[in-house]
Formats: C-alpha cells, structure tokens, sequence
C-alpha cells in the first residue's frame, strides 16, 4: 500500500489530511516536526512526503533540504502556510530547493488528492 | 579738620598709583603678550581691522572692544580644526569687506545676520555655526570669537540690544527648526517601525488562519457533496464552504498588501513585464472579450519589484475583464514613455519632473459613477458582489506604485469605460 508521510505542527491540519488520504486508500504516517518526520523516514517506508513549510520560519525549508538529502528520490509535496506567489519570491530561499509540486493553504481534498495522484504517477510509484 | 599726614596720604595715592601702574604696565604687558611673535602681531591687526568694521557697520560709535586671549573653554571646543574662514563681513552688494582669507578646510555651515545702521540692511555678518552657542546673552555685550590661523583670537563687541536680540531670535529659530526636523525623522522612524511590527503580526496571523481553514475547507468541501441537492444540510454546507473562501480570499488579499513594504527592485523592459502579465490573462479570457496591446515604441526600462509590479498589473487586468461582466468589449492595455517636464503636471501626479514609463489599462465597461470613482482607492472599498472581491486591489496596486516611485490615476465615465494608468520611472538599461 503506498504510503504517504504527513509533516506539519499543527493537529487539525494532519487530522484533515490523515482522513482525506486514508479514505482514499493511502496509509498514512504523521510526523509533528522534521526531527519526527526524519525519524519517521529511517523507521517505516514512505512513497511521498506532504510538509508544511512555515513562514518566516525556515523549519520547514530545512526539513525538505534534509529529506532531499536523506532520500533524493522521494517525492515531496510542500503546502505553504502564505500566498503561493509571496513563497516563491520571498528572499532566503536556497537556490538548490526544489520539490514536485507546491500547494497553498487552505486546500481542498479535491486539490490535494490530485496533486497526490499526479506526484505519484508522475514517480512511478 | 584733620591733620594731613604722610600716612592718609599714601591711603589716598595708594589705589591711585595702583590704577596708574597697572594702565602703564598692562598695555606693556599685552603689547609684549603681542609682539613676542610678528605672527601674533599680524593676527592681532587682523583682529582689530575686523572689531573696527563691524564697529562701523553696526554705526554705533564708540564699540569698545577688548581683547582676550585666554579663554581656554573656547580653545577646547576648537581643538583639532583646521583654520577656516569662522566670520566673515560683507557689504550690501555681497563683495567682503572683512574676514580672514584662509581657505575654509571643509563645507561650512554659517548663519547669516543682517546688519542693520538703525535705516537699513548695510551688509551681513556671516558666523560659522559652531561658535554661536558661545555667544553670551550679556546685555549689550556680543562675543564674536574668531579662528585666525589656528590661533583663537576673541573680540568682545559691545553691540547694540538690538543686535544682540536680532542674533539670538536667529538662533532660536535655527534651533527649532532643527528640532522640529529631527522630530519630524524620528516620527517617521518610529512610524516604520510600527508598520514593520504590524507586517510580521498580520503574517503570522495569516498563517494561522489558513491553517484553521484547512479542516473548514476540507470537511466543508467534503460533506458538501455527500449531502443531498436542495437539502437544507447541502444549503448550510455551500454557506460554510463560501465563507470559508472569502476569508482565504480576505487573508490573501491583506498578505499581499503587506508585502509592499519589502521591494526587491531590478531593472526590467516595461515591454517584458507587461507581456508577462498579458499571457497569464489571455487564456483565461472569454471570447467576447478582446485584448489588444498598443505600444508606442521601445518603452525603454524600469526598475521595479518584478513580481509586485507584476501582481498590481494583473490586479488591474482582472478589474478590467470584471468591469465587462457578462457582455463582450474590449480591454486596452497601451505602452508608452511621458516626459513629464513640466513641475505643475508632474506635481498633480505627486511625482518630480522626470521620464516615466506609462502603463494604461482600459475597458469599454459601464464605468464608475463620481461617487464610486472617488471612493475606488480606498482599502476595503468593492462594489463587486459579496466573496468576488475584497476591496483591497486597487488600494494595494497604489501602494505598491507609489513604494516604487510612481503614480497611478483613475480616468473613468459612466457609460463610457474607465482607464487606469500606471506611471513608473524611466531608468537607463543595464
């Protein structure tokens, strides 16, 4: 069964996400912060990664530069917390960052569950 | 009567022959002070020269003045200066009647007094601003010290009240004009500071709400669909899901506002950014809508922030494509460069006269009436249905303009259509 790694801090939102992914019949790990979320990776398989990315705080940036590292094949979804266009050209972003695809909060289970699919077609998975 | 002896009188000449020793040796003293070195002696001459014309321009006859050379508090303040040019005397038509000729070390700041003889202004007296707090407020009395050759010589001028008031009115005014100007720049310092602490609240609470909105959006957006047409669950769901969006969209909105205050400006061809702009819209409009782009020519560079410049031109856009609701008409969007040379029509745009490049957006709509027009820019301000629009476009594209130097007018008629238009400064290419 693929497997999807949920990655952010706040409840609700890995709740929301754990319940939209799982009724669509993905299992589904959480992870509350990158230290978890690396914990996570080296314990359980993981097909994709979806992670919050919070601003202004790089945390979360610096968890997918980890997770790139670690696992440069995986797939990662990043969801910001701000307006998609303000990520992108907000300054203190590395030149090497890159993820598969880029999500905006709040999203819909429709958005999230095609992105989902798309990411994972798109990597064999 | 009592006797005179030798004793009462030597009581009597005593304070005399002091007086008369201390007149005869004090001169010689100062005289020797004075001729030690031929330098002293010039410097001296100098000074009197000078205490002489100011006697003479000021018409109050006799000035006495004194000289003294000891006044060591006035020798620290000017301790390391190179020589300057610390007073200077000019007549009514500006030619120098007096002051020292060593070139000035560095930019002066002086005040400058006029002279009057009791009739009229008979010249200036120009003091460099450093020495003007040791001026007493001694009635009558006007301390003028001067910076000859590295030496300070001070020249105690008896000048009239009036004079005395005169510079020290100047004084005060110089003062709190100078208080008032760093007043007015800590305002505006503090002022930034606040709007900065304001920024990264609104960011962090946007964040926070997209967060809370997630569950909303998602659970909303779920059971929406699994609950019946027509239900009054389905009807209670659309309502959750809809104000669910127009707070996403309200969020949105006021984060990109606040993104106004960090500009990361480049050099760009207003061709290219326009262009730019134009594609992300043109496929998403209806065909009876048309899009047409005149250009008068290379519209040459502007320095902007790429992506804010380029998000109010696409908020302009979309205004204008709304403007047209659901009939066909046509969007105007026309490139050029305006020499705006002349002060009055640049200063009705709030800009200085320069090359700008002109950005016009327009429609062939209904237009705005007066009322409307003159509320568009205000924040929050929408006459579009409630969840189309926050209200914060154009106040938004306005700020971002003006944060980059420029102006943004809004031309509009009822019935006939409405124009906006973007000024940006002209920069050389790099």
């Amino acid at each position: 069964m693929t497997t999807i790694l949920v990655v952010d801090d706040e409840e609700p939102i890995r709740f929301a996400f754990r319940l939209v992914l799982e009724d669509a019949g993905y299992a589904v790990n959480e992870a509350a912060d990158g230290v978890e979320a690396l914990k996570a990776l080296s314990d359980r398989d993981c097909d994709l990664v979806i992670t919050d990315i919070v601003m202004p705080n790089q945390d979360g940036i610096e968890t997918i530069l980890h997770l790139k590292e670690r696992k440069p094949g995986l797939p990662i979804i990043a969801i910001s917390g701000g307006c998609q266009l303000g990520f992108a050209a907000s300054p203190g972003i590395p030149p090497n960052f890159a993820v598969e695809a880029m999500l905006s909060k709040p999203v819909t289970s429709v958005e999230l569950l095609t992105t989902v699919r798309r990411v994972l077609t798109a990597h064999g998975a | 009567m009592a006797p005179v002896t030798s004793r009462s009188l030597r009581r009597l000449w005593l304070p005399w022959i002091g007086t008369v020793m201390v007149l005869c040796v004090l001169p010689a003293l100062l005289h020797l002070y004075f001729t030690t070195s031929s330098q002293h002696a010039a410097m001296t001459e100098k000074a009197l020269l000078l205490g002489r014309t100011i006697e003479q321009i000021i018409g109050q006859r006799p000035l006495t003045w004194e000289f003294e050379t000891h006044r060591l508090e006035y020798l620290i303040a000017f301790q390391g200066k190179q020589p300057y040019e610390a007073i200077r005397i000019q007549d009514s038509t500006g030619a120098v009647i007096a002051g020292n000729e060593v070139p000035s070390a560095g930019p002066l700041l002086v005040t400058r007094i006029p002279l009057h003889d009791g009739m009229q202004t008979v010249g200036t007296l120009e003091i460099e601003r450093s020495l003007i707090p040791i001026l007493p407020q001694l009635a009558g009395t006007a301390l003028i010290s001067l910076l000859l050759g590295g030496l300070i010589y001070v020249v105690t001028i008896r000048v009239p009240l009036r004079e005395v008031t005169a510079l020290t009115n100047q004084l005060s005014r110089e003062r709190d004009a100078e208080t008032l100007r760093r007043q007015r720049a800590e305002e505006q310092l503090e002022r930034a500071r606040k709007l900065e602490a304001i920024a990264t609240m609104a960011s962090g609470m946007a964040h926070f709400i997209n967060n809370m909105l997630t569950p909303i959006t998602m659970f909303g957006g779920i059971l929406r669909t699994k609950a019946a047409a027509g239900s009054r669950d389905r009807e209670m769901l659309d309502r959750i899901c809809q104000a669910a969006e127009r707070a996403t969209a309200m969020v949105a909105s006021v984060l990109a506002f606040g993104r106004t205050s960090s500009l990361q400006r480049e050099p760009i061809r207003v061709e290219a950014l326009v262009g730019a702009v134009i594609d992300l819209v043109r496929y998403r409009l209806p065909a009876r809508i048309s899009l047409n782009v005149y250009n008068t020519g290379d519209c040459g560079w502007i320095s902007v922030d790429a992506a804010q410049a380029g998000s109010a031109l696409h908020n302009l856009l979309n205004n204008a494509v709304d403007a047209l609701g659901d009939g066909s008409g046509t969007v105007t969007v026309s490139l050029s460069i305006e020499s705006l040379s002349d002060t009055a029509a640049a200063g009705t745009l709030g800009l200085a006269p320069d090359r700008y490049a002109c950005i016009r957006i327009a429609d062939n709509g209904p237009g705005m009436p007066p009322l409307v027009a003159n509320r568009a820019f205000e924040p929050f301000f929408t006459t579009k249905d409630v969840g189309k629009g926050t209200g914060l476009g154009l106040y938004t594209t306005h700020e971002i303009v003006r944060a980059q130097g420029g102006a943004v007018t809004l031309d509009t008629q009822e019935g006939k259509g409405t124009t906006v238009s973007i000024y940006l400064p002209s920069t050389t290419p790099p």
